[in-house]
């Protein structure tokens, strides 16, 4: 079947993740492959988290049918990052391991440019054991991810598996020869429910049995026969309900309880005897057994179910960092599945919790919701959940127009995260769906990694809120004017600003050895991220003016800085360093520029007619070793030329195994530049930067142009 | 000598530094480092080589880099560790120690 393979490229970001198993699920959707689907999903997602999290490129995810199996394969760039084992940790990926227990077999292709990972699933549902076909047991109705023993009508009836009552009632009227056979299954109310039947009397009707209608020699759990039993025997109550003079029975033994009993009925008395019913015992310990093994197979169907419940909860919620988002999600991964409604609590300063985001399946309701958890009493300040009845303190007016949902069944959820109580997740449901255990685990397991999350949300944006003000901090407030001269300069940190670069630059006043005004300029780069670099490259940029004012030539600062640098100690970081001394020509035309390129990717000068030419010669980096002496290049810039200065950022610029700076590439990218302004030259390359690869980049980007006017 | 393969970038660095603070540690006087099949390296890979760099002279022995070419050579041109790790003309046998 030529429909039978797709493939789809995802970006290296988180939420690639989920967009991988969107597509997974998908695929294997329009392929009717449902019954694989939670596997394939569950274990696509922990190898496209592997790619993102551990390699740390794009990805490809590539499903097809070969053989009966459905083959899923996860591709990254990374040939040789070694595929990581993050072992059982709750909170992050399962790895590997998992993906090894849900598939049939797997294993890891490398080959020079790329790694993939591939797992197998058989495509058709092989395992008799059961046949759930919803992609998550937790449907609407919020039914619990745990079996109910018994209840007939959950039982899987399905195609694929021949359904063990049906099968045992046939066997019974084949071995006993009765004319009759059915199997009835408990109810908790202690109903009696039809799991199957053959050759009964038409008009026979089950619905009203009940477990006292056994009899007391059905309820002592043995099997048992009644010989010749009067009709419309008051004493005999099953046998009148199945129009039966004789009968023999057998309970139906599975999960340590009596979960039903197997009849065997005939209409004429004295047909079954004592070896009668023990044979039937023996064919409802056979019935019993393949019971067991649909609840193990269901059970860990609904297992596999939660777990990709709970992976791709984790998954949404690592996804954002936006504290208001993160309350949302979790509002809404609980409702419609685990509840009809949800509010998520946060502690304010002074410890109290407020409801700060409510969500309601009926929208309608949200607003009589929200005012009636205002008015309710506090949520208590518990660290386990429990039920919690608080809607009584509200005023009358409040409960009216909140209407049922005074008496719903509701619950509370504490948020604890590193050892504090951050809030509340309080969840409801209509008082005549009672919440089910499997349900409260679930809500409770989801409340933990919520917690986590938005804790995580909240010190995300201390920790943005204190990288800009130190990123501030490193830029320089304002470029001077410089007379005939266009300055423009770009400046993109990494990422989401969570962490400081240790990309810089700076522009300033100075004066020259003759005591004439001029300017200097410096782009630089500090090996790392994080405080350190920054440290590093606080140093620089104040060293740089410190000893500008001090009237040190350019060299004579490098070496100084270098100096001081190797002074750190083990805290010295390695800096490149382009900085220069801009002058005015003496001739009127454009300005003189002495320049050091301290380890620092090529200074760049643009001719109008579109000619490149590198301006400065390399020198070493900043904090190698002491005994480096730094040389002046001069250049002259003249009318219309353009001098470029990037950071690696630019040059190392990835788009797979490609970097912008590749075979000249930043020469060419300027090259096409001839005539513009130094503002359009910057904004083109760093559009060039941005547009080059489809990932964003993961590295400061920094760059200076100047042209002469 | 020892001959490194692939990037030498964040994630692989570790790796070399370890490597190369044992060979020091371990007394060796001479170590050429081969970068034939390097195909790039960042500014993680030139602290490792610079750091071992270092420590090889605090130790008198002496770290060289051997094969550069493309980009990697370009790299350590651009950031004058050439003039570090790189041995004028090469002379004979002198990466055979290792």
């Amino acid at each position: 079947m030529d429909q039978q393979l797709v493939s789809a490229a995802f970006p290296a970001a988180a939420a690639s993740v989920s967009a991988a198993r969107r597509f997974v699920r998908r695929v294997l959707t329009e392929w009717g492959m449902e019954f694989v689907t939670d596997d394939a999903v569950l274990a696509t997602s922990e190898l496209a988290t592997n790619a993102v999290t551990y390699a740390g490129t794009s990805f490809e995810v590539c499903c097809r049918v070969e053989d009966d199996k459905v083959h899923v394969e996860v591709r990254d760039h990374h040939p040789t990052r070694r595929i990581a084992m993050p072992g059982l940790d709750a909170s992050s990926g399962r790895g590997l391991p998992s993906t090894a227990r849900l598939a049939d077999s797997w294993g890891v292709t490398y080959d020079r440019l790329a790694k993939s990972v591939w797992f197998r699933l058989p495509a058709a549902y092989q395992n008799a054991s059961g046949s759930y076909t919803q992609p998550l047991p937790l449907a609407d109705s919020g039914a619990p991810p745990v079996l109910r023993p018994g209840s007939g009508e959950d039982w899987p009836a399905a195609e694929h598996v021949e359904d063990p009552f049906a099968r045992a009632v046939e066997t019974v009227r084949d071995v006993l020869g009765a004319e009759g056979a059915a199997v009835l299954l408990t109810e908790r109310d202690g109903r009696l429910t039809l799991g199957a039947s053959d050759g009964l009397a038409p008009e026979v009707r089950t619905g009203g049995l009940r477990v006292a209608d056994l009899g007391p020699e059905g309820q002592r759990g043995v099997p048992w026969f009644l010989g010749d039993v009067p009709a419309e025997s008051a004493a005999h109550p099953i046998a009148s309900i199945l129009a039966a003079r004789s009968l023999a029975a057998a309970p139906l033994r599975a999960q340590g309880r009596t979960a039903g009993v197997v009849v065997a009925v005939s209409a004429e008395p004295g047909r079954f005897e004592q070896s009668d019913a023990e044979r039937l015992g023996r064919i409802a310990d056979e019935v019993a057994l393949s019971l067991e093994r649909a609840r193990v197979g269901e059970l860990e169907r609904s297992w596999r179910g939660w777990l990709s419940f709970v992976a791709e909860a984790s998954d949404l919620l690592a996804g954002t960092l936006d504290q208001e988002r993160t309350m949302a999600l979790v509002a809404q991964l609980v409702v419609p599945r685990l509840a009809s409604w949800c509010a998520v609590y946060t502690v304010d300063e002074a410890g109290k919790a407020r409801p700060a985001y409510t969500w309601h399946l009926d929208e309608t309701r949200i607003d009589a919701l929200r005012k009636l958890l205002d008015h309710a009493d506090p949520v208590p300040a518990v660290d386990v959940p429990g039920p919690w009845t608080g809607f009584g303190s509200a005023p009358e007016p409040v409960r009216a127009e909140a209407g049922s949902l005074v008496t719903d069944l509701v619950y509370n959820f504490p948020l604890i995260a590193r050892g504090r109580r951050i809030g509340t997740i309080v969840i409801g449901r209509p008082k005549q769906d009672r919440f089910l255990r499997g349900v409260i685990d679930l809500a409770e397991e989801l409340s933990r990694r919520a917690a986590l999350a938005i804790d995580n949300a909240r010190l995300y944006s201390a920790q943005m809120a204190m990288s800009s003000a130190l990123q501030r901090s490193l830029l320089p407030p304002a470029v001077p004017e410089i007379p005939g001269l266009e300055v423009a300069v770009v400046y993109e940190p990494a990422g989401e600003r969570s962490e400081v670069g240790g990309d810089f630059y700076d522009v300033f006043n100075s004066v020259d050895e003759n005591g004439r005004p001029c300017w200097r300029f410096a782009i630089g780069d500090v090996c790392g991220t994080g405080p350190e670099a920054a440290a590093v490259t606080g140093l620089a940029r104040h060293a740089l003016r410190i000893l500008a004012a001090e009237r040190l030539s350019v060299p004579e600062v490098l070496s100084r800085l270098n100096r001081l640098i190797l002074g750190e100690g083990t805290r010295a970081r390695l800096l490149t360093l382009l900085h220069g001394e801009i002058s005015l020509a003496e001739d009127g035309d454009g300005v003189r520029l002495g320049l050091v390129s301290a380890g620092h990717p090529p200074a760049l000068v643009l001719h109008p007619d579109g000619h490149v030419a590198e301006a400065v010669s390399p020198q070493p980096l900043l904090g190698v070793l002491d005994e480096v002496d730094f040389e002046i290049d001069t250049v002259e810039l003249k009318r219309g030329q353009v001098l470029l200065c990037v950071t690696d950022g630019v040059t190392e610029r990835r788009a797979g195994s490609r970097l912008l700076g590749d075979e000249q590439g930043l020469e060419r990218l300027l090259g096409s530049c001839a005539g513009l302004s130094a503002g359009a030259v910057a904004a083109r390359v760093q559009r060039a930067v941005r547009d080059f690869g489809p990932e964003p980049s993961g590295d400061d980007v920094a760059l200076i142009a100047l042209r002469v006017s | 000598m020892i001959a490194a393969r692939g990037s030498i970038d964040l994630h692989s660095s570790d790796d070399l530094r370890e490597r190369l603070t044992s060979l020091v540690d371990g007394g060796e006087e001479r170590i050429v480092v081969d970068l034939t099949a390097v195909d790039f390296c960042d500014s993680s890979g030139l602290n490792v080589l610079v750091r071992a760099y270092k420590h090889a002279r605090a130790h008198d022995a002496k770290l060289t880099v051997t094969g550069a070419y493309g980009r990697v050579e370009n790299v350590l041109r651009t950031t004058g560790l050439d003039r570090f790790l790189i041995e004028g003309p090469p002379a004979g046998d002198t990466t055979a120690e290792v």
